[in-house]
């Protein structure tokens, strides 16, 4: 069933992309959403998407054009030495922060509902060290992991959250589009920075058993990814409403603490649904890591990527544990915004049209 | 790096999660918990005099159940709680300036860790209720991660202290009697069932909401029934079982209970009339910035007794019909004026429904929307069915 040649076929790639969109950020996203455009959370989330996939068909389409080579070798083709180190540097440093980022955040989320006592430096240092082990096998087995977790853990956390739809009032949905387009269009360009991980289409076409199909897979995946999001924002909304979600640290958990039932065989089902969406943190941070390592090796023209998995590790570990509390984090992160526009969206964009006009690819 | 990595995942075996462990034995489970303003005296049961605390304002009882008696009661004479015997949970009791800290020195006094995470409910004395604003009380519930939003909020005619330490007849502790109690909202629509998540949305969107009301009958038993009125927070009122019954068809909530209304055929007996279902559609119309509201009401449901004798005659059951339409409209008109001009408070969402299906027009008359409440008509238009006469024709 699998070959151990260091490529992927299709479905390890759908589920690789799946496994790394979904990360602590979607747990936070109904809040930020809902602060900026109440109760139309489902219709923001939507909207980003639409936004992103330009960006998300430029990287997949520019990476199908140069299928032989990564980020690091293209971007030089197309705009020179200089500017494509720049570039690709550039893509390092966002996958180093997102990295941190999810990390961070799963350490808050675990802090507050799991493991209130056990310090966060351990935490994250137990973490960090089972995605180092699946990082350095590269993306075989990262993928791999990225399938089992897929098929076993997605649908399950998708049962469970399913669990809240009793309690969902259509009502809470509305006023619609109380405050006009604005908001929503805002919060829609926003969004586009929600698709951190889909930066990896930079650098997976090379391992790809058949490239050609990796804009089908990425459209694919995302949609996945986007109709995920959608049921648990609108659900999240339907149970707590706009209000709940802006006053909830994690509004998806707080919907589902209060789908209580009588007679329910489990109580508590908040706390099995963060154990299984944190699990699902493991395939991206592992995913970024492998990232960063294949990308400088590349940059700085090594033939292994492994040794610099190690020494990222403690970049990862200080920028994810630099800001002192909560409030603190979620300032420091926030300039991955217009950073993630600028990798996910801006950039894919111009690298394509320079390259179609100039015809150049593989 | 081999023996790097040997280290890495031999510490991941020792470092993972250990800090945290509480065994099951050594946990308090709190079922219930409920809130009052602290007594004036500290001579009252329950309470210390710590040096310092004397000033406190709160005061916060939780029940927990013992499970070691619970088990030999149930074996012993099967189903606890008799008279004469020990009610198998321990209620504890104690005042502190702030809900935490109250838990916090309870530590003092147990050797468990309390744990809220199986919380059923929240009673709110009515003191506190009536002075304190209701989200800031709520504010370590909603704030502590054990505590589920789907914990049952009520406020007590009372002392809620009262109501925690009742015995009740049949279950083994209040809480778990108060939460199943409230299970019975099928069988009749005399009381509001509120949790936690409610609270949350309602006050902090500012809005009015009716919440249930528990006290304890002259029989000495545990009595949910009738609601709160809270409006900015706080308790303004209550609401009578009829009332509450009135209120909660005009908010679309009935899932059951009964009408007893003067017999069509005989003025002098009665018929009563049990409804099974019920959909409430609220219509909202503008007169430049002056909304009204019609509300239509259908229900249906069976003849539950009659005192006239045969029920097989279509006119008796459409005369029925109209009688129960009649009571009901009546009910529903006298509710909304107690709250319209009574208590000022919007509690069945009127502002909240114009908000949602009539923003435009709301954005209008929103900051006005106090003043418009008083004296905005209503008119209810109640539709009862009959469908069914019971066993006997």
């Amino acid at each position: 069933m699998f070959e151990n040649n260091n490529r992927i076929n299709a479905q390890e790639t759908m589920f690789f992309l799946i496994a790394a969109m979904i990360e602590v950020g979607s747990l936070i996203d109904a809040r930020l959403l809902a602060q900026e455009t109440g109760p139309d959370v489902w219709l923001a989330y939507l909207t980003g998407y639409v936004f992103a996939l330009p960006g998300i068909l430029a990287m997949a389409a520019l990476s199908r054009r140069f299928y032989k080579h990564g980020f690091v070798q293209y971007s030089r083709i197309i705009t020179g030495p200089a500017i494509g180190c720049v570039l690709s540097l550039a893509l390092a440093v966002y996958w180093l922060s997102v990295s941190a980022q999810a990390l961070r955040g799963m350490c808050e989320i675990i802090e507050l509902t799991l493991l209130d006592k056990t310090p966060m430096e351990v935490i994250a240092f137990s973490f960090l060290a089972v995605a180092i082990y699946i990082a350095r096998y590269g993306i075989e087995p990262l993928s791999r992991m990225s399938v089992l977790l897929g098929i076993s853990i997605l649908p399950l956390i998708l049962l469970v959250f399913a669990v809240g739809i009793p309690k969902v009032k259509l009502d809470n949905m509305l006023p619609f589009m109380a405050e006009g387009p604005i908001p929503i269009l805002k919060a829609g360009a926003k969004g586009i920075a929600d698709w951190e991980e889909m930066s990896l289409l930079f650098i997976i076409v090379p391992f790809l058993s058949k490239p050609k199909g990796i804009v089908k897979e990425a459209l694919y995946a995302s949609a996945i990814v986007a109709f995920i999001a959608i049921f648990v924002l609108s659900i999240t909304i339907g149970v707590i409403g706009a209000n709940g979600a802006k006053t909830s640290i994690a509004p998806p958990v707080s919907a589902l603490s209060a789908a209580q039932y009588p007679g329910m065989f489990i109580e508590r089902l908040p706390t099995i649904f963060i154990g299984l969406w944190l699990m699902m943190v493991l395939p991206t941070v592992a995913a970024l890591l492998w990232a960063v390592a294949l990308v400088l090796s590349q940059m700085f023209g090594l033939t292994e990527y492994k040794p610099l998995i190690m020494p990222l590790v403690p970049i990862i570990y200080i920028i994810a544990l630099m800001p002192q509390n909560i409030i603190e984090a979620n300032e420091f992160f926030r300039f991955l915004t217009p950073y993630g526009i600028g990798i996910l969206f801006i950039m894919p964009i111009i690298l394509y049209v320079i390259a179609a006009i100039r015809g150049m690819k593989d | 790096m081999k023996k790097l990595l040997a280290l890495c995942l031999a510490l991941m075996l020792i470092l993972t999660g250990c800090w945290d462990k509480v065994e099951i034995d050594k946990r308090a489970f709190v079922l219930g918990a409920a809130a009052d303003v602290a007594p004036e005296s500290n001579g009252n049961k329950g309470m210390e005099d710590i040096e310092g605390y004397n000033a406190n304002p709160f005061m916060l009882t939780l029940e927990m159940p013992i499970f070691r008696s619970m088990v030999s009661q149930n074996s012993g004479s099967g189903g606890g709680g008799n008279s004469g015997q020990v009610k198998p949970a321990w209620t504890y009791s104690s005042t502190g300036t702030s809900f935490f800290e109250i838990e916090r020195q309870m530590a003092t006094r147990s050797d468990r860790v309390l744990f809220f995470g199986h919380q059923k409910v929240l009673l709110i004395g009515k003191e506190l209720a009536e002075r304190h604003n209701l989200l800031d009380v709520l504010d370590f519930w909603a704030r502590d991660p054990e505590s589920t939003r789907g914990i049952k909020v009520l406020i007590a005619d009372g002392s809620a202290k009262d109501i925690l330490s009742a015995q009740p007849q049949m279950a083994q502790s209040a809480s778990m009697f108060i939460a199943d109690q409230l299970q019975q909202g099928a069988k009749t629509a005399r009381f509001i069932d509120t949790d936690l998540c409610d609270f949350l949305h309602k006050l902090g969107d500012g809005s009015s909401m009716l919440t249930g009301r528990i006290s304890i009958s002259e029989d000495k038993d545990i009595k949910i029934a009738g609601s709160g009125v809270i409006k900015d927070g706080k308790l303004l009122g209550w609401l009578g079982e009829q009332e509450t019954r009135a209120a909660q068809f005009v908010m679309g909530q009935i899932k059951g209970g009964e009408v007893v209304v003067r017999d069509p055929r005989n003025r002098a007996v009665t018929m009563t009339f049990e409804m099974y279902n019920e959909h409430t559609q609220l219509k909202a119309e503008f007169e430049g910035k002056r909304p009204s509201i019609a509300i239509e009401i259908r229900t249906e449901g069976n003849i539950a007794e009659v005192n006239s004798g045969s029920t097989a005659d279509e006119a008796y059951i459409a005369a029925c019909e109209r009688a129960v339409s009649e009571e009901l409209e009546k009910e529903i008109k006298a509710t909304i004026d107690k709250l319209q001009k009574q208590y000022k408070a919007d509690v069945l969402g009127f502002g909240s429904y114009l908000e949602k299906h009539h923003n435009k027009e709301w954005k209008g008359i929103e900051k006005e929307w106090d003043d418009i409440y008083e004296s905005m008509p209503v008119s209810v238009d109640v539709d009862a069915n009959i469908r069914r006469i019971g066993m006997k024709y």
